[in-house]
């Protein structure tokens, strides 16, 4: 009859009343053979249990079977407290064939359902022997795996915290590398930026007036991330900063610099750079890209002109690899508009590009404003391309502006008046006689400064304003050409923009206006209006 | 700038000494505009020592032809230089006024 006996259980926590539920269930389901009706008892007993134990340390649980003939005719459980009374009122259940009461400081619940007693075997062993070893089991095997949890998440954490740390290290050394002193003097301007983003990227750029005669640049992106990425971007760093000291020629210094990367790149990680060096007394500008984004070369009255010629592979990648390199002419004013990936790459919520072409439309319409504005404005408009998604990559922009800021050979100031001009033209006539300049050519400028200087007059006279005006002359190398610039600061004005007369009509129909302007015109090689500082500026080429 | 006016029998001949600009050009135009109110109908524009010439000066051979065709008169300019040639030709004004190389012939050609 011992085997016939439920064990006593014993329940201190939630996770034995689940265990027991468990149990209960499948020994109900054996002796009743009524799914239904075992889970119902099954689940008020537990939510019984459930609460009991809130006030109770511990309860036990004592079964007790009422046997008639071949039949189990009762089943009672009975749930006590062995050091305080079973207080609480019962719950208001109605289950069918369940009768719950308190009775001598113990909870007693009846199950008045009749089945026959050769199941009970079954269900004695299976609530007694299978859920003990059950229990083991699930005791052994929750155990290990919060065991193997705890270290997965210890694993984990360490893993990410390494991951974050080493990503910081890279990061750390990637930010004190970039240098910020940009520089900017008479022939020269340079500004920067890099955003980085939280995980990849390894862009770096760098910058050095050697010997007062070059600026070298260099925009680079190096492939992967956290340390190693770090120290080859370092390394390139440092190297081509060391090579360009001494070496004028890009192609030669990307050569050098790949050699040796390529002899200790164990990694295989490799480099895309766009190398610059120019002339800053000449507008000499070289340059060669290996692998990169190809830069733009922005001026003010044409449209930009994308460098798209390949120098050679990814820096590293190919050991000897003689790189070669292009040169090109910059004239006064031109802007070098370098930049990395991560600026055309940049995706929106919606994983569109930010693109070459709107980044093309970008720097031409803001090509005029100051190098600082251009290079926050590609990074401002990146970054509203790419709100709302993380940003992929590091963004790195860099600008360079030339320009030849000699002073004039030829200045005057003087009001916007014929006293003044006829003043004017006399000096001209002197400085262009000095400097034995042929006479047609004083002539002719001569007769560009009067359409031009008369317009200005004509238009102040209107306004009523006291308009100063400014010119400045610039003599070309070997006589080659002139260069004037016209500056006044009356009402906005653009010349230019006054339709070319029609120059077929007869004597009688024939309006005067506007002749002026296209007679310049016709007798320059080039001639620009702009309108800056409140100042209408033309300025203007004569080729000699 | 200096304007010398000689006759030729009934051919008023205005000979300019110096350059006709946006200050000078309207003194040009007064004078060859007094000589067709006076009713001189023969006018001869001599540009031999004009040294250049803006638009101002087409202003002045642009009035001077209207001018002079109310009264059935002639215009002609002429020994203008190679600087002066070419803003005759860039603006036009050498199909629409007459213009002749040569002081003699543009006399002749009256």
């Amino acid at each position: 009859m011992m085997d016939q006996e439920f064990s006593r259980q014993q329940i201190a926590s939630e996770q034995d009343v689940v265990n027991l539920r468990k149990k209960i269930y499948q020994a109900f389901l054996i002796c009743f053979d009524d799914n239904s009706f075992s889970v119902k008892v099954t689940t008020m007993l537990s939510s019984l249990l459930k609460k009991m134990i809130i006030d109770h340390q511990q309860v036990y649980l004592d079964t007790e079977i009422i046997i008639a003939g071949d039949y189990v005719k009762l089943v009672k459980i009975r749930v006590f407290d062995p050091f305080y009374a079973i207080a609480k009122e019962i719950p208001d259940i109605y289950l069918h064939h369940v009768e719950l009461a308190i009775k001598d400081d113990l909870l007693e619940i009846v199950i008045d359902k009749m089945f026959p007693v050769e199941r009970l075997e079954d269900a004695v062993v299976t609530f007694n022997e299978r859920s003990r070893d059950e229990l083991l089991f699930e005791l052994q095997s929750k155990n290990k795996d919060l065991l193997e949890s705890y270290e997965n998440l210890k694993k984990a954490k360490d893993n990410s915290a390494r991951m974050e740390s080493e990503l910081a290290v890279g990061r750390n050394i990637q930010m004190s590398m970039l240098p910020t002193d940009f520089p900017t003097n008479d022939n020269v301007d340079l500004h920067a930026k890099l955003v980085p983003a939280r995980e990849v990227g390894g862009d770096f750029y760098d910058f050095q007036i050697i010997d007062d005669n070059y600026l070298y640049f260099v925009v680079g992106d190096v492939s992967g991330k956290g340390v190693p990425a770090a120290l080859l971007m370092a390394m390139t760093k440092s190297l081509l900063r060391s090579v360009a000291i001494t070496e004028h020629s890009t192609s030669q210094i990307i050569t050098h610099v790949n050699t040796e990367i390529a002899k200790e790149n164990k990694n295989n990680m490799f480099v895309t750079i766009f190398l610059g060096l120019l002339n800053i007394k000449t507008g000499e500008f070289t340059y060669t890209n290996a692998g990169h984004n190809p830069s733009y070369i922005l001026s003010e009255d044409s449209k930009p002109v994308k460098l798209t010629e390949r120098h050679g592979p990814v820096v590293g990648a190919l050991e000897g690899f003689e790189y070669s390199e292009s040169t090109l002419q910059l004239t006064s004013g031109q802007l070098i508009f370098a930049y990395t990936d991560g600026v055309t790459e940049a995706q929106n919520t919606q994983r569109e590009l930010y693109s070459d072409e709107k980044l093309l439309k970008l720097i031409e319409t803001i090509k005029g404003q100051s190098l600082i504005s251009i290079v926050d404005t590609v990074i401002q408009e990146v970054g509203l391309h790419e709100k709302g998604s993380e940003q992929a990559d590091d963004i790195t922009v860099l600008s360079v502006k030339y320009s030849k800021k000699s002073d004039p050979d030829f200045f005057l100031q003087f009001k916007a008046n014929y006293n003044d001009k006829e003043e004017l033209t006399s000096q001209l006539q002197s400085f262009f006689l000095d400097n034995k300049y042929n006479v047609t050519v004083i002539q002719k400028v001569q007769i560009i400064m009067d359409e031009l200087i008369s317009n200005i007059i004509n238009y102040a006279t209107v306004e009523e304003k006291n308009t100063d005006i400014q010119l400045n002359v610039f003599l070309l190398e070997n006589k080659s050409g002139i260069k004037i610039q016209l500056l006044d600061n009356g009402i906005p004005f653009n010349p230019l923009e006054k339709e070319a007369p029609d120059i077929s009509l007869p004597v009688e129909s024939r309006p005067i206006g506007g002749l002026g302007i296209h007679i310049v015109k016709s007798l320059v090689s080039t001639i620009t209006y702009a309108r800056n500082d409140s100042q209408n500026k033309i300025t203007l080429l004569l080729k000699v | 700038m200096e304007i010398e006016v000689t006759n030729v029998k009934d051919i008023f001949v205005v000979h300019v000494n110096g350059f006709m600009d946006a200050s000078t050009s309207p003194i040009v135009e007064k004078e060859v505009l007094k000589l067709i109110d006076e009713g001189k109908t023969k006018l001869l524009l001599n540009l031999k020592d004009v040294s250049y010439m803006s638009s101002s000066g087409l202003r002045v051979f642009l009035a001077a032809s209207k001018s002079i065709k109310a009264v059935q008169g002639k215009f002609i300019v002429c020994e203008a230089n190679d600087v002066v040639q070419e803003i005759l030709k860039i603006s036009g004004f050498d199909l629409i006024i007459e213009v002749q190389d040569k002081y003699e012939e543009a006399i002749l050609s009256f």
